[in-house]
């Protein structure tokens, strides 16, 4: 059995970084207090990730919104096999995973913190921030199971 | 600007400017370690010249997506190469469909009179230029919107299409085996191929008992890498009189997409051809039924099931049942893939071209081992991205 740790999201130096601007800016912000925040289209209602400076359902205004960070794996792939990446090699097996957020949104993260066998479709999980540029101070989301 | 109007209008009233596929070559694969990609384009446009008896000067549309690559150049820059006297340009990158779609347009372009004779171009030294590869070098770097919310997490492109198969599987109780038994037809098709990179014939359980790269999906699930290009030349049936191999006709072409990033897919187990699809067979006045052979973009195996099930082939969530049986393979009800495919044959980064160019020999019977006997109505479906953008061709041998 393979355990999977949070020491997946601790080996950060090396991942590639995302590079902040004005669209995206209080997303990572947010990540970086701990937070999860994404888009609601102000017409509609409805939720959009990942961030844009318009709706994805009308073109009108969107806001900033605090999201509660619980979620449901919705798809995974176990990644055994990374040869053009060295970085993600050295990590495998790995999972990438699309997580369905209560909010309605989808997002791709990393599920950490159990075993390989033990991640499933409809998986509850919640939300965790690892730090991938201490000198950007840029963190990013991840996943864990619940409890 | 103004000629080119008046051109269309006096253009548009001639029933002989129906659009039809006139010219079709392949450059060397699936090994051609002496061809750059700019080799390939222009081996390929020598041989659909040679082969069709169009001339270079008579080209006035001009559609590519370029090299790729390390020094990428554009649909502009190939004109220079070949000097292309064009009225219309065009290098939508919309990945494995792009090629779909140029025939999708082009269509339109020559029904209205701004082109005659449009050529089509493509190559890529994927497999001999060891400096390329399709996935970009991400480790400490710093990566843009919207990559920037995919790339951080270590996604690959084998595991982007394992989150497709894995909800099939999830949701319809497809199997690994069924998923194998395309990559098993596609191989016999192979062996027909003498120039097919994987000719050896290949067991279901030789597919599921490989290395797993991306859970469910393995080593044989996956195309190949080679090096390859192609050059397609469509102008009107009236020019066609003139030239030298009996027309393959457009009945039906078009084009959608879902989503680009995998994260952004709105459902996983359905893809833009659901649209393409039956409103490409609508045009064409056919059903899936109608169909001899069918001419998939092949990336992976999950691709496959997810295109037959969007077309309707089958019912969505049926794909396993469909193919299970052996329909795909040599001799079966939709012999699919018949040169091998991007999964045993050739795929140089983007397999779309050569989909529209095993339809148009196996229409015009010219297919030599791997012909499907009297093969008179066939489907190219071109897949972009990550199963995001879907264009589909219904081609046929007779006049509509």
């Amino acid at each position: 059995m393979t355990l999977l740790s949070d020491a997946i999201a601790g080996e950060l130096p090396g991942r590639p970084v995302p590079f902040v601007d004005a669209d995206n800016r209080p997303f990572y912000d947010g990540c970086a207090r701990g937070e999860l925040w994404i888009q609601r289209c102000v017409e509609t209602g409805r939720y959009q990730f990942y961030p844009r400076p318009c709706s994805v359902y009308t073109g009108g205004r969107v806001e900033w919104v605090k999201c509660a960070g619980k979620g449901t794996v919705h798809t995974f792939s176990v990644i055994r096999r990374n040869y053009p990446e060295p970085y993600f090699e050295a990590l495998t097996p790995y999972v990438v995973a699309i997580i369905d957020l209560e909010e309605g949104v989808r997002m791709m993260s990393n599920v950490t913190g159990c075993a390989l066998e033990d991640v499933k479709i409809g998986m509850k999980v919640e939300v965790y921030f690892g730090c991938v540029s201490e000198a950007q101070r840029v963190f990013l989301p991840f996943w864990r199971p619940v409890g | 600007m103004v000629r080119a109007t008046e051109f269309g209008k006096e253009m548009r009233m001639r029933p002989d400017r129906m659009p039809v596929i006139v010219g079709v070559a392949l450059s060397d694969y699936p090994k051609a370690p002496n061809l750059t990609s700019h080799g390939h384009h222009a081996q390929a446009l020598q041989r659909v010249l040679e082969e069709s008896g169009v001339r270079l000067q008579d080209v006035d549309g001009y559609m590519s997506v370029g090299t790729g690559g390390m020094n990428v150049d554009d649909v502009a820059t190939m004109a220079e190469y070949f000097r292309i006297k064009h009225r219309w340009a065009e290098g939508s990158q919309i990945g494995g469909a792009a090629y779909q779609g140029f025939v999708d347009h082009a269509k339109t372009v020559i029904e209205s009179g701004i082109c005659t004779t449009v050529l089509m171009t493509y190559g890529s030294d994927l497999r001999s230029n060891k400096r390329r590869s399709l996935a970009p070098r991400l480790a400490d770097q710093f990566v843009e919107s919207p990559r920037c919310y995919e790339n951080p997490y270590g996604p690959t492109i084998l595991g982007n299409y394992a989150l497709a198969a894995q909800r099939h599987m999830h949701e319809f109780g497809t199997t690994l085996e069924q998923l194998a038994e395309i990559a098993v037809s596609t191989r016999l098709h192979a062996a027909n191929n003498p120039f097919a990179l994987n000719r050896e014939p290949i067991t279901i359980a030789d597919v599921v008992n490989a290395p797993r790269v991306a859970d469910p999906l393995g080593k044989l699930d996956a195309c190949v890498v080679t090096d390859g290009g192609a050059a397609v030349i469509m102008t009107t049936l009236e020019r066609a009189r003139d030239l030298k191999q009996k027309p393959i006709y457009l009945l039906g072409s078009a084009t959608a997409q879902t989503h680009w990033s995998i994260g952004q897919m709105p459902d996983y187990t359905t893809t833009a051809a659901a649209v393409s699809g039956p409103a490409a067979f609508a045009q064409a006045g056919v059903t899936p039924a109608d169909i001899d052979t069918a001419q998939l973009y092949d990336s992976f195996t999950i691709t496959v099931m997810l295109l037959l099930e969007g077309l309707g082939f089958c019912e969505r969530g049926e794909g396993g049942a469909f193919v299970q049986d052996g329909r795909l393979r040599p001799g079966g009800m939709l012999p699919t893939h018949t040169d091998g495919g991007g999964l045993s044959s050739c795929h140089p980064g983007m397999r779309g071209v050569f989909t529209l160019i095993e339809a148009v020999l196996q229409l015009r019977g010219q297919a030599g081992a791997r012909q499907v006997p009297d093969a008179k109505l066939a489907v190219a479906c071109g897949s972009g991205g990550i199963l995001s953008c879907i264009s589909t061709l219904v081609l046929g041998k007779e006049q509509p």
